[in-house]
């Protein structure tokens, strides 16, 4: 017991500690203390005249509050909104990753699996060369969100119709309609203009760089709502690791549980990977990881897994910005090239 | 009492009617491919019979209340396909899900009742399988310890391929259970251990049920030999029966 609070109690100061690195630091260094003196302007002084205050005579405004008001707007417009994303988005991936390794009763399971990245993959390119941008810049992350509900519900409901176990069955219809829906990507690819393929590419390689305000406010609910609903689900995805017939041998009705993980991963993730595109490796690797520390109790993994796939991706965040270079290097392939290493290493350990 | 009513499923269980009663160990015997783990199956609620019912204390098991039928009714199965390593204890934890209240002490106790208290803190994985089906057992112990009415514990083949140590410890347990007063069935395909254990036994063959009744009756040679398309003699040879 007292290790698993060791364990949380660290990985929440980490936390902490990053979060804070990753709203000062950049290209323009805004200490802590101005953060805060910022912070408080905004809670309690806020005004239409402070603001023109700092247009007119920016100085004046830095002797009355303490902090340069760009600053703090660089802070909060640019900054908050990608680091509130790197946390939601990492919780997220590495929570549901949780879910279907549990569901599955396989650890090599992870959110894919249920057709959200091919899905979201064929709505994107749909969207980027089908249909005119009607929606300006939230086109592409709808067509993407459609597209995986869409891929889900199809291999949801094609798995029940099957006579196999449901967990082999639904493996089986993934696989099938992931090929699928992935030749239809490269059909669409071959179709598209350079511009449209570009913008695809950018996305389908994962990036936490289109962070604005307007995003994160209508994505969050999506995915902060799962993500306190899917701790109540642990002690029955225990049972269910002893196998479907046995978990209902317990009580548990396992129907139930499986609709809700997949329903609430379905719309995080599918969230997620709508707006910052596809971050391969998070949601396989933190449940392992976490499982070599604190074993496989879903009750205490859900909640550390969420609490590490937020530090990782934050990391990730952090590495690529502190990269020199005009274009931003892609997270999806920094958490892939860094986690499919340490993946090898921890297979290579022990079974977990 | 557990009863079957012309309990039909698919083309594996074909009409097969039974009473179990409480403080009895029934013996589910026959060929594979008999129907025996298929008629375990339905009798624990897993399976849905295409015919007829089963009935638990004159309710049909369909209208129980899953979280009640788990308080009364475990089921331990032949195989378990369990590849995390949750260390032993926490496996016969979960027996306590169905009262909703994990109780480390009596986790202690039933695993002491079995000896396996030695197994505290080490990891599934790393156990033997002997030792893995005594976690399982444990665990449905565990399941039904507090049970209100009457207990009902069905074991699908619990010693197969367990050397003799455990069979003893895992057969003893069912024994001690039913000497309590629980209904206790069992899939059985080791005849020899059928006769030293059970009080009852079903005998089923390609689905049907052939005969119900107390075992020293049920495995008769001639019978045995029918049943098991071997000879008279091969059958006594293996010296099991009076």
């Amino acid at each position: 017991m007292r290790k698993v609070m060791r364990a949380f109690l660290g990985g929440g100061l980490l936390l902490l500690l990053l979060s804070i690195v990753a709203l000062s630091v950049g290209p323009v260094d805004v200490s802590l203390s101005e953060i805060t003196r910022g912070a408080t302007w905004e809670l309690t002084e806020r005004s239409a005249s402070s603001i023109a205050l700092a247009q007119e005579s920016p100085e004046a405004f830095y002797e009355r509050y303490g902090f340069v008001y760009t600053h703090w707007v660089i802070v909060r417009d640019v900054r908050l909104p990608r680091m509130l994303w790197a946390l939601l988005v990492g919780a997220v991936l590495a929570c549901s990753g949780v879910g279907m390794q549990s569901l599955f009763r396989n650890p090599l399971a992870d959110p894919g699996l249920i057709g959200v990245s091919a899905g979201a993959s064929l709505g994107a390119i749909v969207a980027l060369v089908c249909v005119p941008s009607v929606l300006g810049a939230l086109t592409l992350p709808l067509g993407a969100f459609m597209g995986s509900m869409l891929a889900v519900i199809f291999i949801y409901k094609m798995a029940h119709n099957t006579e196999q176990p449901w967990a082999g069955s639904l493996l089986l219809v993934g696989v099938a309609v992931n090929a699928f829906v992935l030749a239809c990507v490269g059909g669409l690819i071959y179709f598209s203009q350079d511009a449209q393929l570009r913008d695809y590419t950018f996305w389908a390689l994962g990036s936490l760089n289109k962070a604005s305000w307007d995003k994160v406010s209508l994505s969050a609910p999506f995915m902060l709502l799962p993500l306190v609903i899917f701790p109540w689900l642990g002690g029955r995805l225990n049972a269910v690791l002893l196998g479907e017939e046995q978990a209902g041998y317990l009580g548990v009705n396992v129907a139930t549980v499986r609709r809700w993980v997949i329903l609430l991963s379905a719309s995080m993730v599918g969230c997620a990977v709508a707006f910052c595109g596809i971050i391969g490796f998070v949601g396989l690797i933190v449940p392992h990881a976490v499982r070599l520390v604190l074993g496989p109790d879903n009750r205490r993994l859900i909640p550390a897994a969420m609490l590490l796939g937020a530090i990782l991706l934050l990391s990730a965040d952090l590495g690529i910005r502190a990269l020199p270079g005009g274009v931003e290097m892609p997270i999806g392939v920094v958490t892939a090239f860094v986690g499919a290493p340490v993946f090898l290493i921890l297979l290579r350990r022990q079974p977990c | 009492m557990l009863e079957a009513r012309t309990l039909t499923y698919k083309d594996r269980v074909r009409d097969v009617s039974a009473s179990f009663i409480p403080g009895a160990l029934t013996a589910l015997v026959g060929p594979n491919g008999a129907g025996k783990t298929t008629l375990l199956r339905l009798l624990a609620g897993g399976l849905c019979a295409t015919e007829g019912n089963v009935f638990l204390e004159g309710q049909p098991l369909s209208t129980w209340d899953e979280q009640a039928l788990a308080r009364q009714r475990a089921v331990l199965p032949q195989a378990h396909g369990l590849g995390f390593n949750f260390e032993a204890q926490a496996i016969v934890a979960l027996g306590c899900m169905p009262s909703g209240r994990e109780d480390f002490a009596l986790v202690k106790a039933v695993m002491a009742s079995l000896a396996i208290e030695p197994l505290w803190g080490r990891r599934y994985l790393s156990l033997s399988g002997g030792e893995q089906q005594l976690v399982h057992l444990a665990r449905v112990l565990v399941q039904i310890k507090e049970a209100q009415g009457v207990r009902v514990l069905l074991l699908d083949e619990p010693t197969a391929s367990l050397d003799l140590r455990y069979q003893e410890i895992i057969l003893e347990a069912a024994r001690q259970q039913a000497e309590e007063g629980a209904i206790v069935v069992m899939a059985l395909h080791d005849l020899s251990l059928a006769h030293r254990f059970a009080d009852k036994a079903v005998m089923l063959n390609e689905g049907c049920l052939i005969v119900a009744g107390e075992v020293s009756e049920v495995l008769n040679a001639e019978r045995v030999a029918a049943v098991y398309q071997i000879k008279n003699s091969e059958a006594k040879h293996f010296g099991v029966f009076c």
